[in-house]
């Protein structure tokens, strides 16, 4: 019997035989997540329940050196929900998909990790007066799981101009070492306290550890994240930006996101929209609101909340303050009159405005993700470097088909931006080196300028050491950490290119 | 295992090649993704306690398997076909995709993606290789041999005539205005014949010049185009189309939304020049036409839509608009095109009776959740479904097709007349 089948069949006496499975064709479909440039068939999947099941496999694993990758949603852009090169264990997480405590009293909610941010929402708008997580998941799905959220210092997803990422909403976690140990973080690692209502207190914020990690530092199986009442009032508007593609253009919208951020205006969101991306909003269900309001150039964004109608009023006018004195036009307040903010928050809904790009180019198409932070006073700058950089390599991208570079900037709470940019490209099979080489040569440039990339995956965790961006001492600090939790390399490992030192 | 051997083997797939390698996985399918719509589930079968849950149990994982089949990685295999054949391909996934064909998505440039089609390709390309489910090939043996999927002598399609207290025109013998094409279900299933007999009864009560084929009633094919035999589809779906040309048939109605799918949309050009109504079409627009008005009944009803008659027709109004007439309607919270499957079609009752019963009973669930006392439908398939899982629940809510509620409304007197 192989080792492989050793871990099978103690596996399948963890979780029952209904939940493992070593098929060709399941294995296969947990080969990709949301790019199909990178791609790994797991050997075997399993769909655990409970931590006590994880910790099992974890101890398995252990004992046959078998790698073992968390899957939550599946939603991931850079190689973060599978396997990094063939072979492993597929956990796939999203049959712990409970809500486990709400506590509206202290405003939290505990739940385990394998639910998605939209169940859980929705499970929150009908309780009491009505909650939500304020940031609320990722832009890239809403399909995606609080694991994965976590997992990837998600934003974009809604909420994120006044409430920032959804990590900063968290406030303790139920880990799975890799080796096998259960541990809390947060105030629940005070065995006498009841409430996980803090990070803080029990020594250095361990809970960081697991956050943003990609998954390699363990397996998070509950999280306990900060409620907030769902908005009463909310007002909507849409900016056509005149100065069409054009340096002033991108300071024009730096400056006024910049303003709205240093005031501390209650904007829920606020997005900007380039030329390009906006051409392409065009085509869709609200084309022709805007063609009829004559927007040819790029759009800008916002909605904004409070409690009352006087006080959304007072914001409101402080907020279009800011605006008009920037010299830019305000489209009407309807749907119809091209108010793309409202159009996005009452019809639309989700906040999927990533999923426009990713098959726009047909069949095999997809986005190769480069999303990353940044000061806002920077957007002209990654504005600039973005169109260089599809100039210099316009051959390049039409060799592999066709496709385009373009991103839409949005603000996060408290002072900066996130420029959620992208290769959308076509991805046939036969040009994934072209492919990943084009990718990791964008996202070194960007690093380069200083882009904060917060997914990790495979791609990314490569054009983060190869840019030299990391110092060797901050390197080796990452490197030991992960040794101590990690001595038999089996969690994720490759989700964060750690070279030869481990 | 069968080798794919590239396009030989996945004839069917390859001619849906663009919209199966179009998935860009986001997983949409998967979860209740749109609250603020309505939209808490997408995928039936990921619904139930009884599905495994692995990523091909639901839209996205079998649109990588099918990446993995034309790219060469995978081959057509057993596993994958029962896998692949626990889906009632009602198309809710492809409602929800950003990458669909579909009227209802907001970006209208992405429409690649057509779950419907590329999955039944698969089903027929993996039945062509000898991967077919065992408990289909019977079903689909009966359909040539005995033109109905049931097993049974097609005299019997006639069984439920026999209550009736007037006669119904033969359409091998005399031609009428319109064929009432019963379907094999109600025909067949003693327990449903209440729905052909509602049908026929309206019509008569209304005046409507009509006919049915009886014993000569060939099944429409639905089950096979669902399970993959295409063999067994086109020798019934020709069979049909040379019957109705001979008989000079021009306007079929049909109560069965599985038939009225088929006829209307899987036999494409064979039956040009035919007009194909669903029973709720057909009685909306007489309702309207003759302004017939309709004694109200004091009784509140939550409709289903049968996805063969919503998703994949667009049929949405027409059954709602011919009860608004007479009764109450209280919505489930989701209906239309984000209703969820009674989880008959597919094949998957026939084929995984314990699954398929488990979504008939999340489907009564919802129905429960509106109060409503009754649970109506347009399709005998789902009837039966829907009404297996009432009794399995012991439920207290009562299954009736539009039609049996329609004619309770006509039997008061006074009601049915014109205006």
């Amino acid at each position: 019997m192989t080792s492989i089948q050793n871990v099978y069949e103690k596996i399948e006496n963890v979780v029952g035989s209904k939940y493992a499975t070593d098929s060709n064709p399941v294995r296969y479909s947990y080969s990709m997540n949301s790019d199909t440039v990178l791609q790994g068939i797991p050997e075997l999947v399993a769909l655990p329940a409970t931590s006590e099941e994880i910790s099992e496999i974890l101890k398995i694993a252990n004992e046959f050196k078998t790698k073992v990758i968390a899957r939550g949603g599946g939603a991931d852009l850079t190689g973060g929900a599978k396997p990094i090169g063939d072979g492993g264990i597929v956990l796939d997480l999203t049959r712990m998909d409970k809500v486990l405590d709400i506590d509206e009293k202290n405003q939290i909610v505990t739940v385990e990790c394998g639910i998605a941010w939209s169940q859980l929402c929705d499970i929150l708008s009908k309780i009491g007066i009505g909650y939500y997580t304020g940031s609320t998941g990722p832009a890239s799905g809403f399909s995606a799981t609080i694991g994965g959220g976590l997992s990837n210092n998600s934003v974009g997803g809604g909420g994120a101009a006044m409430y920032g990422n959804v990590t900063e909403q968290c406030l303790g976690l139920e880990v799975v070492l890799p080796t096998g140990e259960i541990i809390y973080t947060g105030s629940k690692a005070n065995t006498f306290c009841e409430k996980p209502f803090t990070r803080f207190g029990l020594g250095p914020d361990y809970s960081g550890l697991f956050l943003g990690d990609v998954g390699i530092h363990g397996i998070k199986t509950q999280a306990s994240l900060k409620l907030y009442p769902l908005p009463e009032y909310a007002a909507y508007n849409t900016y056509e930006i005149n100065n069409t593609d054009s340096v002033q253009e991108y300071e024009t919208v730096a400056n006024i996101m910049s303003e709205w951020q240093q005031k501390k205006l209650p904007l829920h969101d606020f997005f900007y929209y380039t030329q390009g991306v906006t051409k392409l909003l065009t085509m869709f269900q609200i084309k022709k609101n805007l063609e009829k309001a004559g927007v040819t150039g790029s759009v800008l964004l916002y909605t904004a909340v409070a409690k009352t109608q006087k006080e959304l009023d007072l914001n409101v006018e402080k907020i279009e303050k800011v605006a008009d004195k920037a010299n830019v036009k305000q489209l009407g307040e309807t749907i119809e009159e091209g108010n793309l903010g409202k159009w996005f928050y009452e019809e639309n809904g989700r906040w999927q405005w990533a999923h426009a790009i990713f098959g726009m180019f047909g069949p095999q198409s997809g986005q190769l993700s480069m999303c990353l932070k940044c000061p806002t006073y920077q957007l002209p700058e990654f504005v600039k470097l973005y169109k260089d950089w599809v100039v210099r390599n316009t051959k390049k991208i039409w060799d592999m088909g066709g496709g385009a570079a373009d991103f839409i900037a949005f603000g996060v709470h408290p002072h900066y931006i996130d420029v959620a940019g992208g290769l959308g490209v076509r991805t046939d099979r036969d040009k994934r080196e072209l492919q990943y080489q084009l990718w990791k040569e964008l996202l070194i440039e960007l690093i380069k300028i200083g882009g904060i990339h917060y997914w990790m995956g495979e791609i990314i965790g490569h054009a983060l050491v190869e840019s030299g961006a990391l110092t060797e001492e901050y390197y080796n600090f990452m490197v030991t950490v992960k040794k101590a939790l990690d001595p038999n390399k089996i969690m994720s490992p490759g989700k964060f290119y750690l070279g030869d030192k481990y | 295992m069968v080798k794919n051997m590239g396009e030989e083997s996945l004839k069917n797939l390859m001619k849906v090649k663009d919209a199966a390698l179009s998935c860009v996985q986001c997983g949409q399918c998967r979860v209740p993704n749109w609250p603020l719509k309505g939209v808490r589930y997408t995928c039936p079968v990921n619904k139930s306690d009884l599905s495994p849950k692995f990523e091909p149990y639901y839209a996205r994982g079998k649109n990588v398997i099918l990446k993995g089949l034309i790219w060469g990685d995978l081959e057509l295999s057993q596993e994958l076909a029962d896998i692949v054949f626990q889906c009632t391909v009602c198309g809710a996934c492809e409602e929800f995709c950003h990458n669909a064909f579909n009227e209802n998505i907001e970006f209208a440039n992405h429409r690649w993606m057509e779950n419907v089609r590329v999955f039944e390709a698969l089903r027929a390309d993996l039945v062509n290789a000898g991967f077919g489910l065992e408990a289909h090939i019977p079903m689909n043996n009966a359909m040539v041999e005995l033109l109905n999927p049931y097993e049974r002598d097609n005299k019997e399609k006639t069984k439920w005539t026999d209550e009736l207290d007037f006669k119904i025109k033969n359409a091998n013998e005399e031609s009428a205005e319109i064929l009432y094409y019963v379907g094999c279900t109600a025909a067949l299933t003693p327990s449903i014949h209440s729905v052909a007999q509602a049908t026929a009864k309206i019509f008569h009560k209304l005046g409507i010049d009509f006919s049915i084929f009886g014993e000569n009633e060939v099944c429409c094919g639905s089950v096979a185009m669902r399970s993959g035999d295409l063999e067994a589809f086109e020798y019934v779906a020709e069979k049909n189309a040379q019957l109705f040309k001979e008989k000079g048939i021009k306007k079929i109605v049909t109560s069965c939304a599985g038939c009225f799918r088929t006829l209307k949309k899987d036999y494409g050009k064979r039956l040009e020049g035919i007009e194909i109504l669903h029973t709720s079409e057909f009685l909306e627009n007489l309702i309207k036409e003759k302004n017939i008005k309709l004694k109200k009944l004091d009784k509140k009803v939550t409709y289903h839509d049968p996805c063969h008659l919503g998703r994949h027709m667009g049929v949405y109004d027409a059954p709602r608009n011919v009860l608004k007439e007479f009764v109450e309607i209280i919505e489930m919270d989701t209906n239309r095109n984000m209703a969820m499957c009674c989880g008959a079609g597919g094949g998957v009752k026939k084929g995984f009776p314990e699954l398929s019963l488990d979504l008939a009973r999340n489907r009564i669930k919802d129905a429960l959740d509106t109060e409503a006392p009754i649970l109506v439908s347009t399709c005998p398939f789902c009837y039966r479904n829907l009404s297996d899982a009432i009794k399995d629940l012991n439920a207290e809510i009562k299954m009736q097709d539009l039609v049996e509620l329609l004619l309770e409304t006509l039997e008061i007197e006074g009601s049915g007349k014109n205006d």
